[in-house]
């Protein structure tokens, strides 16, 4: 009852004018980002965080969630149209999205994919609307031990399952945390590695790493490919063929569900997110299928599967971060950085101390989704037609865009530079196969990290036991070394296995 | 890529060396509690293990190592992005931010574009500064640095 008049509340604060246009423009925006290959939520949100600024931290962070569910769906069109995914959770979706697509059922597949998400995304935030605070009452029990074990768990889950080898998510993450280091030392007033730059007193910010590791760089590196967007022109994407018949829906619905329930639960998970969510959503529906043979030859179960996962698990992935302020993904990590931004501190007492911004967000989670299907079912066609405006322009529009919002950020020229170096610094990364999205993550957390470490440390009077000896941040830690430990164990069996082979 | 792996490796490696170094002035433990240097030795050695398992996995590695993944064509792009970019840093006190973006916009139209199609180069730089002014400007009230153009 408690948490039906808390929704009540938060529609009224959702569905206010202004936070429904900002809904509104978070999800087209996302929606189009998400859409441009190479550019998925995380590079969709840094780009696009400059235009909260100054914003309300409801509307702006409503705007930032439209952002990430928009960009999530976007990922498909292409994915569906051109068989090139607008991001990596999108892979599974051009399996069976495009030969759809070339079997002339596009206007199908983006329906179900369109349905499937809202179904997914919808269900999960009723999911997330009764854990959630459930959670945040456990997490008040938490101490300064506990949050660094979660910290840690973050940290060394994403980077052991992003990017192909597990040393290189750890390296980025650890060079985050160094970044996260630069500025003076909160307690003593040190400062550390600022060689004598007084932007640099303050810290790096996360907004120029995001926009440069995300943004530039992804311009850069997409600017070396060709995408060929020639076969957008040819796609009938009538209103009418936009709806799956009932046969797609009769093959599509356990396949719905079960990425409903995988997606959430994945997308709660530190490091795992949407994309795995995805993967194994698809999996699951080929193994369960009574016609395994069809899927990647244009089976629309194999659309509505990884579709519905990827958006529950974008719904499932702000559980850990509202709930105990530890984000899970990039994604996420921009979203924790935004919500500081605005002076919200993500965490269990956010639902005590901010009802207003939480049971809003939430109210505007069904809001969005909703506002998300409207969008594309009616919108569509514009979405396919901005796809065919040159790429060139596309990527100069984007970059004008990461410069002016690295500037409006302090009013600094130094934040140019910064976002700048980032995207060269990325540019590198993404060649040498070193994933981004630890670094972003690392340098979110960095200070809090530091913050815990510290606090644990004068607890314990110095001794690393106290990680182990209480329960909670024992098995925390336990399950973050596993994270640690497995990963490299794995690659160390698959290589032996290669060169036996 | 096992070469330039070694390459980024020993690179980190040196790095860490200077985390290391430079943690120890600053001060690893002060009143009972982790001092400044703390954080940056315990990062400086983690890297260093990181690096070094990455070096050794190399040498046992020996299936990825034909793939180029630096070429030509990427560098001169990125130093073309770069050095306009810092081109335009440099005039936004001449021309003020929105005409240096405006102008940053076309030049990279005109790089990344296949065919060059000057009138669209014009056409972006004429509106999209209009366009960032109206969202930035007015909007959001970002006060840019103004040029002998006066905005």
């Amino acid at each position: 009852m408690e948490v039906l008049s808390n929704l009540i509340y938060g529609f009224s604060v959702a569905i206010t004018p202004i936070n429904l246009l900002y809904c509104i423009v978070g999800v087209v925006t996302g929606t189009i980002i998400g859409a441009l290959p190479g550019l998925g939520p995380s590079a969709g949100l840094a780009v696009l965080l400059p235009l909260t600024f100054g914003a309300d931290p409801v509307a702006g962070i409503i705007m930032l969630a439209g952002i990430y569910y928009g960009a999530m769906y976007g990922g498909s069109i292409t994915s569906i149209l051109i068989n090139t995914p607008g991001d990596s959770a999108a892979v599974m979706t051009t399996m069976d999205g495009y030969p759809l697509a070339q079997q002339g059922r596009a206007g199908a597949a983006m329906g179900m994919a369109a349905f499937s998400s809202f179904i997914g995304g919808s269900a999960s935030v009723i999911a997330f609307m009764f854990l959630a605070p459930v959670l945040a009452k456990a997490a008040l029990s938490f101490g300064p031990p506990e949050y660094f074990a979660l910290m840690v768990l973050g940290l060394t889950t994403l980077a052991g399952m992003t990017g192909n080898s597990p040393v290189k998510g750890f390296i980025s993450a650890l060079l985050g945390l160094f970044f996260a280091i630069v500025g003076l030392d909160l307690v003593t007033g040190l400062p550390r590695y600022t060689y004598g730059q007084l932007e640099l007193f303050s810290g790096i910010d996360f907004i120029p790493v995001a926009m440069g590791v995300f943004g530039i760089a992804e311009i850069l590196v997409t600017a070396e490919k060709k995408v060929d967007f020639q076969a957008l022109k040819s796609v009938d994407l009538s209103w009418r063929k936009l709806f799956p018949t009932l046969k797609d829906w009769a093959l599509s619905k356990w396949a719905i569900i079960r990425g409903t329930v995988v997606g959430f639960l994945i997308g709660m998970l530190p490091g795992a997110g949407a994309t795995i969510a995805s993967f194994i959503s698809y999996g699951m529906a080929k193994k369960s299928s009574k016609h395994p043979e069809k899927f990647g030859q244009g089976a629309i179960e194999g659309v509505a599967a990884p579709e519905t996962a990827n958006n529950a698990a974008s719904v499932g992935a702000f559980v850990p971060l509202l709930t105990l302020g530890v984000p899970g993904s990039a994604s996420t990590a921009i979203l924790m950085g935004a919500l500081m931004m605005f002076d919200l501190r993500p965490g269990p007492l956010l639902f005590e101390r901010n009802p207003d911004f939480v049971w809003g967000l939430i109210a505007s989670m069904y809001v969005g989704n909703l506002v998300l299907l409207a969008m594309i079912m009616i919108f569509i066609p514009v979405f396919v037609r901005i796809l065919q405006v040159p790429r060139a322009s596309l990527n100069a529009v984007v970059m004008a865009f990461i410069l002016v919002g690295a500037y409006s950020l302090n009013n600094s020229m130094f934040d140019v530079y910064l976002t700048l170096g980032f995207g060269v610094l990325g540019y590198f990364m993404k060649k040498l196969n070193y994933p981004g999205a630890p670094m972003v993550l690392a340098l979110v957390l960095g200070a809090l990290l530091e913050n815990s470490l510290r606090q644990s440390l004068i607890l314990s009077e110095g001794s690393i036991g106290i990680f182990f000896a209480r329960p909670i941040s024992a098995i925390i830690m336990v399950i973050a070394i596993g994270a640690i430990v497995f990963p490299m164990i794995k690659n160390l069996v698959k290589r032996n296995k290669a060169s036996a082979a | 890529m096992q070469k330039i792996d070694r390459i980024s490796g020993t690179l980190l490696i040196a790095f860490a060396g200077y985390l290391t170094s430079s943690s120890i002035p600053m001060g690893l433990w002060k009143d009972d509690a982790p001092g400044p240097g703390f954080l940056p030795l315990l990062v400086g050695i983690l890297l260093a293990v990181s690096a070094l398992i990455m070096i050794l996995g190399t040498f046992k590695d020996k299936a990825s190592g034909k793939k180029g993944v630096l070429s030509k064509e990427g560098f001169i792009i990125l130093s073309k992005v770069t050095g306009a970019t810092i081109i335009t840093c440099l005039l936004t006190n001449i021309l003020g931010m929105i005409v240096s973006i405006g102008l940053l916009a076309g030049f990279l139209l005109l790089l990344f574009s296949e065919q060059r199609k000057l009138k669209t180069t014009i056409g972006m730089v004429i509106t999209l500064p209009v366009v960032l002014y109206l969202i930035f400007q007015v909007g959001l009230d970002v006060a840019f640095p103004v040029g002998i153009f006066g905005f």
